[in-house]
């Protein structure tokens, strides 16, 4: 377990280096503590999140409990788009974190099938997303850093997935072969679409907060 | 979303009048003390006692236990097994491929007592406490109100967002047949989808903002709440009882 | 003396620094005490000056603000959004947004909770608003699971709970019942009793107006008139009228006898007012005969769309939100159902079009029973607009819009779409905004894009629920008069709404819905004749028809249909001349 926790925050920072020194989309950054209107918009996204997720996670959870780590991995990258989505509508420290904690505390509310366990990967994924942002000073908004947050959040929460369900990676080889897709379908599904989904959003101007 | 029958009910049960973050420690603890065991008996032993405590304190009918946990104790099964077959050690049965380990059938139960009881517990936190008073409850034990509401926001909007899905849906299904079943059409119509609910959600999100703002939420960094919670100190035999079994269970185990 | 307790001075706003005003040279004042109305067509900015006055601009929303506002002699603009929170409470356009709790309760307690009041004030405080606002039964209930009427008065319960000087009501009144509009009505004029300043912001006049000490009329973002309501009406009377904004009833009748050179001094705005003018010009006498017109205007023989019979229909729980309906169709006609707020009228739409299904009773679709029926194969025959258009929208543009809907019947050819496309937009007037995102499109072409999307597949049936939600009166006018074309066309029509006026003018016949069941179907003349039913369903009969009535009491016969009062002017002036 310590090899593989260390594996991870190496794998979280390296995708924060890269996200710093390679996304030239650079703002300026957000100065102030959350305004009421930041936490309603967390609030109403983790809440939209809250019924996908656990949804998904029904999925996962069989997929996961059944056929182990690789099972879950394909559809690990699909839980955070909606993180992206908060952080690049709130971009102040500790949003990342906050909205993982949230967003899962409304799936342990709804009732899903891991319980209070959930904060774990609401904290886990939220953490190494809060990571790759701090890294970027808080100032880099592009796709590129949307999809290496992506990444690193699917990939650290894996973390939590090996201690919950016991996929030790000192025995377990799919733990390993786990991590390519895991980052993939983060990439993909969490990045690229969070970002996706926030562009589309500004675009219409609609939203204040997406401005 | 829209099964979830799991919602909290005033049953005028002992648990049901214990302090809300005394409730939330508890879950906790039951979790930590779930984690640190090795061995299947220590598991059934707490999970006995959550479920326990879910039938008497907390007047949980059987019934309503297994409708709710039937999917988790499903899951758990799984997990059981899955562990049965791929964890290290040696083999005790065989069937063909696939081979049983010693460590596999020690490591199955403490999965499963592990799975079934943190969320049996989680479901006694949400089945006996309301929600208001759990955010009161953590603002008392000095967390910002902004914030501590965040959390109950994020509860108020469901319903709000489970209308939007239920006339999204709707809408979709009169606009007529889909054009295509590929991968792809499929991506375009869950984002379609997904982004109607998200922009009208979020829409309606920053009205409630500035409506909390007109009625001055912030206005000092105290309120008063008109529903009281009071903490009393019997409620800790909750938190000191499960304490002293799980340690006295982790010493069983190391000195075993 | 009255005191100003807010005072606008030459306030201009834009959203954004380059942008034309949304408000442009706005000054007025509201005095202590009094109850003004704001009145408007559809976006000119009557909800940006609501902003305004509660501080939202700009203290949470930027832009471009220039001049003075003085809130109690104080500029508001360097008070806090706390301070302003505490003397002004804005009940919203939409108030099932505003609300940040889960029961009614807790809804009316965050306030003054906020503000650190004492417990037991609070306590009293909400037990007081619970009994002025008659939601006291529902104190416990879940504020999602209130019906529309409710959710405005906890509304207003909510802010009134923060005691504040002003109050300020966004068009409380969309989308209510007409007897929970007499409600509200009510409850605004105990507020002026207690001495609270009310500014009541709508895009219809009623007879409520007579009430009113401050009429301020908005266009275009600029303060047209202000003033004594009679003293407007008598001087700018005409100018509203051809504003769009739709007058009163009995403020129209006075107008256009004024127009044909009667001498009206005061414009009448209260029933009794009407009748008194009628009285006075000596318009009627007790031989007096106004015959309207009679033959139905669609064919009662042809064969039925929709049959249904008994028609039953639960959402689970053993609740009925339809008890056994009968309802028939026909080609050609418009069809109203009316009735109070969750009397099922949506229900037995989406049971129409197959998305809720019918398990109980007998209903017959276009002559196949409503179970053999799949949804989007429905579709092309019967089609729904939803009560907020927004629910509909798939696409990112306007054009796009329309291609989906003609692809999903089939139409794949470019140039076939591109024809068909263009002549849709032409027919509904959208055709300047084909590139647009449609959730951007103001209030009134949202539902008309709504309607176009509806009407590519050909349906023989079109459905509308409540085609006035969002729109003032001319927008509606409009639809309504493409809705008649439809209808020329040999469609059947059904429309939903609260708008007792636009159903006696439009409908051919209307169904009456209370408690799950039909209490009537019939033409809306005859619906207005039956005071049991119109209280048992909440209804109020239109202006017209009170005035009509008073007349028939006093020995004057009224036959047939009289929708409108241009209809009733012809017949009393030919009636003059014949006397003459
Ligand atoms: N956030 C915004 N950004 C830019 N323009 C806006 C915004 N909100 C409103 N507008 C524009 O300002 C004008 C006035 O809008 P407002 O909502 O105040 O009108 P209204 O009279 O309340 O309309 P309605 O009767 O539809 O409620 C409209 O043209 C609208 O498009
Ligand atoms: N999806 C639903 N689930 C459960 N109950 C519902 C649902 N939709 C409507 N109802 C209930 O069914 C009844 C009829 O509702 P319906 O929406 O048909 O009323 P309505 O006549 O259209 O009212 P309004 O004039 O306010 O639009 C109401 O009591 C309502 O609470
Ligand atoms: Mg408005
Ligand atoms: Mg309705």
């Amino acid at each position: 377990m310590g090899i593989y926790t260390a594996f991870n925050v190496v794998v979280v920072v390296i995708l924060g280096l890269v996200a710093r020194f390679a996304d030239k989309k650079v703002v300026d950054r957000e100065r102030g503590g959350y305004s009421t209107r930041n936490l309603v918009v967390v609030a109403v996204l983790a809440a939209i999140a809250g019924v996908i997720n656990t949804g998904m996670g029904n999925v996962w959870y069989l997929a996961n409990t059944s056929l182990g780590p690789l099972g879950g991995a394909l559809i690990q990258g699909t839980f955070m788009w909606s993180y992206i989505l908060a952080v690049f509508m709130v971009r102040k420290p500790g949003v990342a974190l906050a909205f993982g904690i949230i967003e899962a505390a409304t799936e342990v509310l709804l009732g899903n099938a891991a319980g209070i366990g959930t904060l774990g990967w609401g904290i886990s994924q939220g953490l190494a997303i809060e990571i790759i942002i701090l890294l970027c000073s808080y100032s880099r908004f592009g796709l590129l850093t949307a999809v290496m947050a992506g990444m690193a959040s699917s990939q650290f929460g894996t973390l939590w997935s090996s201690l919950f369900y016991g996929w030790d990676p000192a025995y377990s080889k799919d733990v390993w072969m786990a991590v390519p897709i895991n980052m993939v379908s983060g990439a993909i599904f969490s990045g690229a679409l969070g970002y996706f989904l926030a562009t589309k959003v500004a675009k219409t101007g609609l939203v204040r907060s997406a401005e | 979303m829209a099964e979830h029958n799991l919602s909290y009910k005033e049953r005028g049960s002992a648990l049901n009048r214990v302090y809300p973050l005394v409730k939330l420690i508890w879950v906790f603890l039951i979790a930590v003390g779930l984690f640190l065991f090795t061995r299947p008996l220590s598991g059934l032993a707490v999970f006995l006692l959550v479920l326990a405590l879910a039938l008497i304190p907390g007047k949980i009918r059987p019934g309503e236990i297994i409708r709710s946990g039937l999917v988790v104790f499903g899951l758990g099964f799984l997990l059981m097994i899955f562990h049965f077959l791929i964890d290290p050690g040696e083999t005790v049965w065989s069937f063909g491929i696939l081979h049983v380990s010693d460590y596999g059938l020690q490591q199955g139960p403490v999965f499963f007592f592990r799975l079934s009881g943190v969320v049996l517990a989680s479901f006694i936190l949400i089945w006996t406490t309301d929600t208001r008073d759990l955010m009161q409850s953590l603002v008392k034990a000095g967390m910002p109100y902004r914030y501590a509401y965040t959390i109950f926001l994020a509860l108020r909007f469901l319903p709000l967002i489970q209308r939007e899905v239920e006339s999204v849906r709707a809408a979709h299904a009169i606009r007529g047949r889909a054009a295509g079943t590929t991968l792809k059409h499929r991506f375009v119509l869950w984002q379609r989808y997904v982004f109607t609910i998200l922009i009208n959600g979020l829409r309606k999100a920053e009205n409630t903002a500035d409506a909390l703002e007109c009625r001055a939420f912030g206005y000092a960094p105290e309120r008063t709440y008109v529903k009281q919670i009071t903490f009393r100190k019997r409620d800790m035999v909750l938190i000191i009882f499960t304490l002293i079994l799980e340690a006295g269970l982790i010493t069983a185990e190391r000195l075993a | 003396m009255p005191r100003s307790l807010v005072e606008l001075q030459n306030l201009t706003y834009r959203f954004r620094r380059k942008d034309d005003p949304v408000l442009e040279d706005i000054s007025f004042s509201l005095e202590e005490g009094t109850f003004n109305i704001l009145v408007g067509p559809g976006g000119s900015g009557k909800s940006t000056l609501c902003r305004i006055l509660d501080g939202r601009i700009p203290h949470l929303l930027k832009g471009d603000l220039t001049g003075e506002i003085l809130l109690e002699g104080r500029s508001a603009l360097e008070l806090e959004m706390k301070d302003i929170s505490c003397s002004v409470g804005s009940v919203f356009q939409d108030p099932e947004t505003m609300f940040a709790t889960l029961t009614v309760e807790d809804e009316i307690a965050f306030g003054p909770e906020n503000l650190l009041r004492e417990r037991k004030k609070i306590r009293e405080d909400v037990q007081k608003l619970l009994d002025l606002t008659g939601i006291g039964p529902y104190r416990q209930n879940l504020v999602w699971n209130l019906s529309g009427g409710q959710i405005q008065k906890l509304g207003l319960a909510s802010v009134l709970a923060m005691e504040p000087k002003l109050i300020i009501l966004d068009e409380p009144t969309a989308n209510l019942d007409p007897a929970s509009t007499s409600q509200v009505h009510e409850l605004i004029l105990s507020l002026r009793k207690q001495g609270m300043t009310v500014l009541l912001v709508t895009r219809e006049l009623d007879e409520f107006l007579a009430e009113a000490d401050q009429l301020l009329v908005l266009d275009g973002g600029k303060l047209l008139y202000r003033g004594e309501p009679y003293g407007i009406l008598a001087g700018k009377g005409d100018d509203l009228e051809s504003r769009g904004i739709w007058l009163p009833e009995t403020v129209e009748i006075g107008l256009e006898l004024r127009r044909r050179g009667f001498p009206v001094e005061a414009i009448p705005i209260r029933v009794g007012e009407a009748l008194a003018l009628i009285d006075k010009l000596n318009l009627v006498s007790r031989e007096t005969v106004l015959t309207g017109s009679e033959a139905p205007g669609w064919d009662e023989t042809a064969p039925p769309l929709i049959e249904g019979r008994g028609i039953r229909y639960s959402y689970g729980a053993g609740l009925y939100a339809l008890k056994g309906v009968d309802l028939t169709v026909r080609p050609g006609e418009m069809l109203a159902i009316v009735g109070r707020n969750g009397a099922g009228k949506s229900t037995l739409a989406k049971m129409l079009i197959g998305l809720n299904r019918c398990r109980e009773g007998s209903l017959i679709l276009f002559g196949k029973d409503s179970r053999k029926w799949k949804v989007p194969d429905l579709a092309n025959h019967i089609s729904l607009v939803f009560q907020n258009p927004e629910h509909q929208f798939l696409t990112d543009t306007v054009a796009e819009e329309i291609d989906y809907s003609l692809q999903s019947r089939g139409v794949n050819d470019p140039e076939a779409m591109a024809g068909a496309r263009e002549r849709m937009l032409e027919q509904l007037g959208l055709s300047g905004e084909s590139e647009r995102h449609p959730f951007t499109l103001s209030a009134g072409n949202k539902r008309r894009l709504g309607v176009a999307t509806m009407l590519v597949g050909d349906p023989r049936v079109l459905i509308v629920d409540e085609p006035t939600y969002g729109q003032d009166r001319e927008m509606t006018r409009t639809l309504m008069t493409l809705l008649r074309d439809i209808r020329d066309r040999g469609i059947a029509v059904v429309m939903i709404s609260h708008d007792m006026r636009l159903v006696s003018e439009y409908a051919d016949r209307v169904v009456v819905m209370s408690e799950g069941l039909k209490q009537f179907d019939g033409n809306p003349t005859e619906l207005f004749d039956k005071a049991e039913i119109l209280e048992s369903a909440s209804l109020e009969p239109t202006l017209l028809f009170q005035i009509l009535k008073a007349l028939g009491e006093r020995g004057v016969t009224c036959r047939g249909n009289i929708p409108s009062t241009g209809a009733f002017i012809k017949l009393l002036l030919r009636e003059e001349e014949s006397h003459g």
